[in-house]
């Protein structure tokens, strides 16, 4: 465990150390690092026999990638400072250019196509989030997941050992859908609460903010309901994680505990 | 002469190109799809593709190969523009809404770097490590470039250096980078490519500079947008840089801000007009040609260099 730990702890300054601009960072919102998928990339190059310097390099390069299409997120037609939005663009092509660049000049031309390939499918899922293109809850929860998970598994599928399995994705879903839930409820929006309220209004579009309490009740059963049952499938399948470690044992045993069952919480209460 | 007519023995492989380019954008979402052909038929001069395949003919040309590059790199010009314009707030470009016009922003950011992602996806076919890495320094110099052009904005001390450095970066270096690429593509040898390099360099700054001019000299319709916008938005360029030279202009240029109205911008952009300002920005565009049109004569003759020849002099004296 020490070794993982040490290892992501390393990798996670190197990061720190590309993303970090001074410039940028003084108007621009401070870019977050998802440390949850830099611990599933340490987790699987940590089972490939390859030199460190090229796993870490590989790493890094998707480490930047994922980090510049987390910064495009922070975009909105609200941002009330000029300057912090076209900065946030640009910090976002930079950190983009910048694994072009790691990879190229380490003249690694097919992880390059793997992972713009992943970049693409990203975006194909967001924009079906974003725009509600998904016509039941099924569709959507595979939506999310493949947009929080294709990067990665482009990457692992990269070197075909069959490192990737659904259950990884799962994980990455259901910390999206915490975090979803916990920006609903602390500004009564989120886009997967909206995509998920239009779809069981039946398509039509209603304001979040608009609800009324049994709407909005209705609607945090439904997704309390969802968290539920991805939260079940990684308990039953945790022993199904090509690369678990400890490390990673215990942030996703975190991770989970963060979600009480919609029923258990109804009991508790009532 | 019209700018296609310089290089008509290249129209059916222009048209590849054109065919390509629509085949390249294909997404699941049918929306995604539709923003990102929205920015491809805007049209455009197409100038990048028509320069990696005239600096492709000093070599192996293969338009089966070539058409990867010319796609590659007006893809990531087109990812670019649709980012700029969440980056300036701009609602039209060539007369057309913008994607973060016609949708949002940040249905821009994701077809921008959606298309970004095609496009280096189609460039790893090919194998030439130089050109990855040619191609990634551009990109990165690029987006250093602009973020450098922000933090010049309004700031009135700075000299002609520092302009030549960002529009080198702005503009200059992806036209570089096209017609080297290009000659890559087409396995040219190195001392050839590395001259392709420079005439694409000394190309795009003097494109840059008359694009600062015509700033200044176009009319509201000519632009699209009234003129002196560069310098109302703090831009400071090559005219207003000769014309600072003049300490009552520099003064009057000095008090530019976001807000003025568009009579106090109108009467320094006549200051900056009358002061010789814009014929030494001329002049200085003058010289990045002739060091362009210079290059050319080291290199052999054939078709291509006629082409990039008269199509030097054609954006190095255009009026629009």
């Amino acid at each position: 465990m020490q070794e993982i730990r040490q290892k992501f702890t390393c990798m996670k300054g190197k990061v720190e150390k590309y993303v970090f601009n001074n410039y940028l960072l003084k108007h621009i919102e401070t870019p977050i690092i998802d440390e949850d998928k830099l611990l599933i990339l340490v987790s699987i190059t940590d089972l490939l026999e390859l030199p460190i310097a090229k796993l870490e390099n590989y790493t890094l390069s998707t480490m930047l990638i994922q980090t510049a299409l987390d910064t495009h997120e922070h975009i909105s037609e609200k941002t009330d400072n000029e300057k912090s939005r076209q900065l946030t663009v640009l910090a976002g092509d930079y950190y983009s250019g910048l694994y072009y660049k790691l990879l190229a000049d380490s003249e690694e031309i097919m992880m390059i196509k793997t992972l713009s390939n992943g970049v693409k499918e990203v975006n194909e899922h967001k924009i079906a989030v974003y725009h509600k293109e998904s016509d039941n809850l099924e569709n959507l929860m595979n939506n999310i997941k493949s947009l929080e998970s294709a990067l990665l598994k482009n990457f692992a599928n990269y070197f075909q050992l069959d490192l990737w399995n659904e259950q990884t994705a799962n994980i990455l879903l259901f910390k999206r859908l915490l975090a979803e839930k916990k920006q609903y409820v602390q500004r009564k929006w989120s886009i997967v609460f909206e995509a998920i309220m239009h779809i069981i209004n039946s398509h039509d579009d209603v304001h979040l903010s608009e609800l009324t309490d049994k709407q909005q009740s209705h609607l945090i059963n439904v997704y309390d309901q969802l968290l539920d049952r991805t939260k079940q499938t990684i308990e039953d399948g945790m022993n199904k994680i090509p690369f678990l470690n400890e490390f990673l044992e215990s942030r996703i045993g975190f991770l989970v505990k963060q979600h009480q069952p919609y029923v258990k919480t109804f009991l508790e209460e009532g | 002469m019209k700018l296609k007519m310089m290089y008509s023995f290249l129209n059916s492989d222009i048209n590849i190109i054109e065919k390509e380019l629509g085949e390249t954008i294909q997404a699941r979402s049918l929306l995604l799809k539709q923003a990102s052909m929205h920015t491809l038929q805007a049209g455009g001069k197409r100038i990048r593709p028509v320069f990696v395949l005239l600096a492709g003919k000093y070599g192996d040309y293969d338009i089966n190969v070539m058409k990867n590059v010319a796609v590659a790199l007006e893809l990531i010009h087109m990812a670019s523009l649709v980012h700029d314009d969440v980056i300036d707030d701009a609602d039209l470009r060539r007369g057309q809404p913008t994607v973060k016009a016609k949708w949002d922003s940040q249905t821009a950011m994701y077809t921008g770097d959606f298309v970004f992602a095609l496009a280096l996806k189609l460039m790893t076919n090919i194998k030439n490590p130089e050109a990855h890495k040619i191609l990634a320094n551009t990109m990165v110099e690029v987006t250093v470039g602009e973020i450098q052009q922000i933090k010049d904005k309004y700031r009135f001390n700075q000299n002609l250096r520092d302009y030549l450095r960002r529009i080198k970066r702005k503009t200059a270096l992806l036209i570089a980078a096209s017609c080297q690429l290009g000659a890559i593509a087409a396995n040219v040898e190195e001392s050839v490519h590395k001259k392709l390099y420079l005439f694409g360099y000394f190309v795009g700054m003097s494109y840059q500079i008359i694009d600062d001019i015509l700033d200044f000299t176009g009319t509201e319709k000519e632009l699209g947008k009234p003129a002196g916008g560069d310098l109302l938005q703090g831009n400071i360029t090559a005219p207003a840089l000769f014309a600072m030279e003049n300490k009552e202009i520099k003064k009057a240029i000095e008090t530019v801000h976001e807000n003025m109205t568009a009579a106090e911008i109108a009467k320094i952009i006549t200051l900056i007009k009358q002061s010789g300002a814009i014929a030494k920005s001329v002049a200085l565009s003058d010289q990045y040609l002739d060091k362009a049109l210079r290059i050319l004569d080291e290199l052999p003759d054939n078709k291509a260099k006629k082409a990039l020849r008269d199509i030097a002099k054609f954006i190095g004296r255009r009026k629009f």
